[in-house]
């Protein structure tokens, strides 16, 4: 009897009910339908937007821009390139510098046996409970003391320093799964640490690395507060704190609303193959799944 | 009980250094003390002045010093600070200027007095502006001055004794500082558009020089026929009185006041830092120092060197001739010995130690041994030295200096005074700081409830679609607003969807719901509400939910369908439980990150409207930039850093390696 029943339910559940049912199917494709268009929103304004003259935008948010205007978007890029090629430079040194070091001392970590080793991991790990709020005033106090404000330096020796903890922590991890058979034949065959290094942990890492690479250059590309406090010069600044008075700079002199969001929208360019390489990785849940505590 | 001679011998040898070190340590110290004593001897004798001190003069033999008041009057002191006469001018002054015992002052009722040593007015005369610079001859016969009416209308003129006008030029800008050199003949004069002039009897121009920048301050000493300019680029000028530049000099400090001290042949100037720099007379740098007032104009004496510093308008010091260089030589010592005095405590442990024949050779065995270890594995150390040293100085050094500023009034370079708690009093008695912690919890409250919900049941909802196709384009959707940066995301929001004439505004006047739009971010009402909204529908990390579901195995699944469990319920009692290290890790990074986020706030309503979305985060960014008081900034960020740790450490344990990835 009771088997009888469960076979049921098994039969039940094969023949699409409940979530699985064509009624929910639609349902739930329905609703992320939507949601996707809500998420993509922001951004489908900003390109209609980018594309309409004055009259279009004055006519509403829901206008069509009849013949898009391309040039908004030359105007646009040709204002943002300096200080975005200075995010670009200052974003790419720090997350080379990042990913280099930290891989570096978490292989040591992973690999070597030395005295003091647990205790200088620990040391490491425990910033990653001090928040940026907590070093925010003393940092820059420290930059300023030792006379590096208003230079890159502000920028890199910070963001190269700090974005260590959490990458250290990560390249640990992965590292110390690589399988030791590997490094204990190379060892047999003469290679030395750092051929070890760049040649067996590196090459086995490279999906993490290149996900904490995506991830850290994303964050200095969005970083706002910091920048903002360190430099002074609109020259020397990185494209994020300056894109609001970038707009404006720009508003007074072509008078056209489409540029400021062509701007809005061109200022992401680095960030479209920061996505395009993460999207692979990122995609499939398998790495974000690890991220728990 | 017998000791060989030769040990004995010994340790009395051990004794007797021991005892001399120690001897060393204490009169090194008492020293140290000493001179830092006597280094805050140099906050000079105040002078309490009743009003504002607007000018500063000295009398030609140094004995008086005369302070040109804002409120109507210029004050004669003595060398022991008592007023030895007073005189009423018409309005508040506005320059002083002395010459061989002839005293000019100009007050801003366009009087411009002529007064002896003994404070007997020679004669005052009307001059048609406002005369903002004044210079007179050493015969007291006449006065050349610099005035101005708006920013357009300036004038230079000389007059005789008599009020009679002898010329009346007009320049092209604001003249900021006229000198009359010692022939009578010529004078020089700087202009607000970084120029400086020399000008003949007729006030005809002969010669010309520019500077880099507006001029700030400057300063002529007819003893070296010197005259020193200061501009803000930082940079310092001196001209010989035919205007031939004799050097240059940046200080790369924002350079407040300038002032020629004939007597030590150098040039002083003040910055902006609150440092005196001190140059030689052809523009070499002495001694930089820090001095403990903050200085914001200077005044030397011209017959003896001595010194008269304005801090804010009112507070004025005296400091003696040989102050500077007295001061400099104590702060060198001072550096010095703070070096002698950690090789001194050094060798007294050593020495100490050694006292101790055993536990000097267990130490050295130890020391030796680490050493050791430390060379065995020192390709081990030296690959971690750079992350180590970065993390030093930019981490941890900063974590715990912060824990120590936020206790003290910190003014870098100047002073930093332990004053307790005083700055978390200010911080809390500060009532936009609780209208900040209440817009904190509301951002907090909804950011954690947005990070959580959403998130948690689109990744079920992606995870429920059968279609694998469906999911994965879903996913690739869902990611690429990743390529819209955060400002800009923010800056969109503000204008396109929230703002007067944006998205949800045209839309609802286009469903006739038109009354009910409203600036939404301009609205006290709505503008906290509003910005809670922004993100809408908040995905967040949903993919790290939807990772963490694909992960639990699906035989869990068909046995909660076979149990008749439904979607609900299994979300409820199988998903959420099995996801919940996934969910503690979201709650805490999206709880630090509401607490910090500074951006949303700042880019989109900088606080307002009125102080409706005010938070901590922003008010800390006030006190580090805008207000100056690093004491506070610190302590609202200690602050913010306990509330954060507190949540923390409800849910945080560190994995180490041993955990599983």
């Amino acid at each position: 009897m009771a088997k009888v029943e469960k076979e049921k339910r098994f039969r039940g559940l094969n023949k699409g009910k409940g979530v699985d049912g064509p009624v929910a199917q639609v349902v739930i494709g329905i609703i992320m339908t939507l949601t996707v268009l809500f998420v993509l929103l922001p951004i489908i304004i900003t390109v209609l937007s980018s594309l309409k003259t004055n009259y279009e935008a004055a006519l509403g948010i829901w206008s069509w821009p009849r013949t898009p205007k391309w040039e908004n978007w030359g105007i646009g890029l040709q204002n943002i390139t300096s200080n975005m090629l200075n995010s670009l430079i200052i974003c790419t040194v720090a997350t080379a510098g990042v990913v280099f070091f930290s891989s570096i001392v978490a292989y040591v970590l992973a690999r070597h046996d030395f005295p003091g080793k647990e205790v200088i991991f620990s040391a490491i790990i425990a910033l990653m409970i001090i928040p940026g709020v907590l070093t925010l005033t003393p940092q820059f106090l420290l930059i300023n003391n030792i006379g590096l404000k208003n230079t890159w330096w502000a920028l890199l020796l910070p963001y190269i320093s700090g974005g260590q903890v959490g990458a250290i922590f990560l390249f640990r991890t992965f590292m110390s799964q690589q399988p030791d058979e590997l490094f204990e034949a190379a060892k047999i065959d003469g290679a030395g640490e750092l051929m070890m290094y760049a040649k067996i942990a590196v090459p086995l890492a490279i999906p993490v690395l290149a996900i904490q690479a995506v991830g850290t250059f994303g964050a200095y590309y969005n970083d706002y507060l910091w920048p903002m406090l360190v430099i002074d010069e609109q020259a020397k600044q990185t494209l994020m704190p300056v894109l609001r008075s970038l707009t404006a700079q720009i508003a007074g002199v072509y008078e056209e609303q489409g540029v400021t969001h062509s701007m809005y929208l061109l200022s992401g360019i680095p960030l479209i193959f920061t996505t395009a390489l993460g999207l692979k990785y990122f995609i499939s849940g398998d790495f974000a799944a690890g991220l728990k505590l | 009980m017998q000791l060989s001679p030769k040990i004995s011998s010994n340790s009395r040898l051990r004794i007797t250094v021991f005892i001399i070190t120690l001897v060393l340590v204490a009169v090194s110290f008492l020293y140290t003390v000493n001179l830092r004593n006597s280094a805050d001897d140099m906050k000079g004798t105040p002078i309490s002045v009743d009003g504002t001190v607007n000018a500063i003069g000295f009398s030609g033999d140094g004995a008086l010093t005369y302070l040109g008041i804002r409120e109507n009057k210029v004050i004669a002191l003595d060398e022991n600070n008592q007023v030895v006469w007073e005189f009423e001018t018409m309005g508040p002054v506005l320059d002083l200027e002395t010459n061989n015992g002839y005293i000019y002052v100009s007050d801003d009722e366009r009087y411009i007095h002529i007064l002896d040593n003994s404070g007997n007015v020679i004669s005052s005369i009307k001059v048609g502006y406002r005369p903002i610079t004044v210079a007179g001859s050493g015969d007291g016969q006449r006065i050349l001055t610099g005035t101005t009416m708006t920013a357009m209308k300036n004038r230079l003129q000389l007059y005789d004794i008599n009020g009679e006008q002898l010329f009346n030029q007009a320049p092209r800008n604001v003249i900021t500082d006229v000198y009359l050199l010692d022939d009578n003949k010529h004078g020089i004069y700087i202009s607000r558009n970084a120029e400086v002039l020399l000008f003949d009897e007729q006030g005809e121009e002969i010669n010309s020089n520019k500077i880099a920048y507006y001029p700030v301050d400057s300063c002529f000493s007819s003893d070296s026929n010197i005259l020193v300019v200061s501009d803000e680029g930082n940079n310092i000028y001196a001209f010989n009185t035919k205007l031939k530049l004799l050097w240059n000099v940046n200080l790369n400090e924002k350079i407040n006041s300038i002032g020629i001290d004939p007597v030590n042949q150098q040039v002083v100037a003040v910055s902006n830092e609150g440092r005196l720099i001190v140059l030689d007379d052809t523009g070499n740098e002495q001694f930089r120092i820090t001095v403990p007032k903050e200085i914001r104009s200077i005044e030397v004496n011209q017959s003896n060197g001595s010194l008269i510093t304005l801090k804010g308008n009112n507070e004025v010091f005296r400091y003696g001739g040989e102050i500077l260089s007295s001061f400099a030589r104590n702060q060198t010592l001072l550096s010095i010995f703070n070096i002698v005095n950690i090789v001194l405590v050094v060798a007294l442990i050593i020495t100490a130690i050694n006292l101790m024949p055993k536990v000097s050779h267990a130490i050295a065995t130890r020391l030796i041994n680490a050493a050791k270890v430390l060379y065995k594995h020192k390709l081990s150390y030296i690959l971690i030295l750079p992350t180590i040293a970065l993390l030093l100085v930019f981490n941890y050094y900063p974590a715990i200096s912060g824990l120590f500023i936020a206790f003290t009034d910190y003014k870098p370079g100047i002073y930093m005074r332990w004053v307790g708690l005083d700055n978390f009093i200010a911080m809390v008695e500060n009532p936009y700081f609780w209208t900040g912690v209440k817009n904190m919890l509301i951002f907090l409250v909804t950011d954690l409830l947005k990070a959580l919900i959403p998130p948690i049941l689109f990744a079920e909802l992606i995870v429920a679609l059968k279609s694998s196709k469906a999911q994965y384009w879903t996913r690739v959707a869902l990611y690429l607003p990743g390529i819209l940066p955060g400002v800009a995301g923010l800056l969109v929001w503000k204008e396109g969807i929230l703002g007067q004439r944006g998205l949800i505004n045209s839309t609802l006047e286009l469903i006739g719901l038109g009354q009910y739009a409203t600036p939404w971010l301009g609205n006290e009402k709505t503008a906290i509400w509003a910005l809670v909204f922004i993100g809408f529908p908040f995905i967040g990390s949903y993919i790290i939910f939807y990772g963490a579901l694909i992960g639990i195995p699906s035989s869990l699944f068909d046995a909660a369908k076979i149990d008749g469990c439904g979607w609900w319920r299994r979300m409820l009692f199988i998903d959420i439980p099995l996801i919940s290290p996934q969910i503690k890790y979201v709650f805490v990074v999206s709880f630090i990150a509401s607490v910090q986020n500074f951006g949303l706030v700042y880019l989109t309503t900088m606080g307002g409207p009125g102080h409706s979305t005010y938070t901590p985060i922003l008010e800390l960014y006030y006190n580090m930039t805008k207000f100056q008081q690093y004491g506070v900034a610190a302590a609202m960020g200690l602050f913010l850093f306990i509330v954060i740790f507190g949540a923390t450490l409800m849910n945080l344990r560190i994995q180490t390696a041993q955990d599983k990835m």
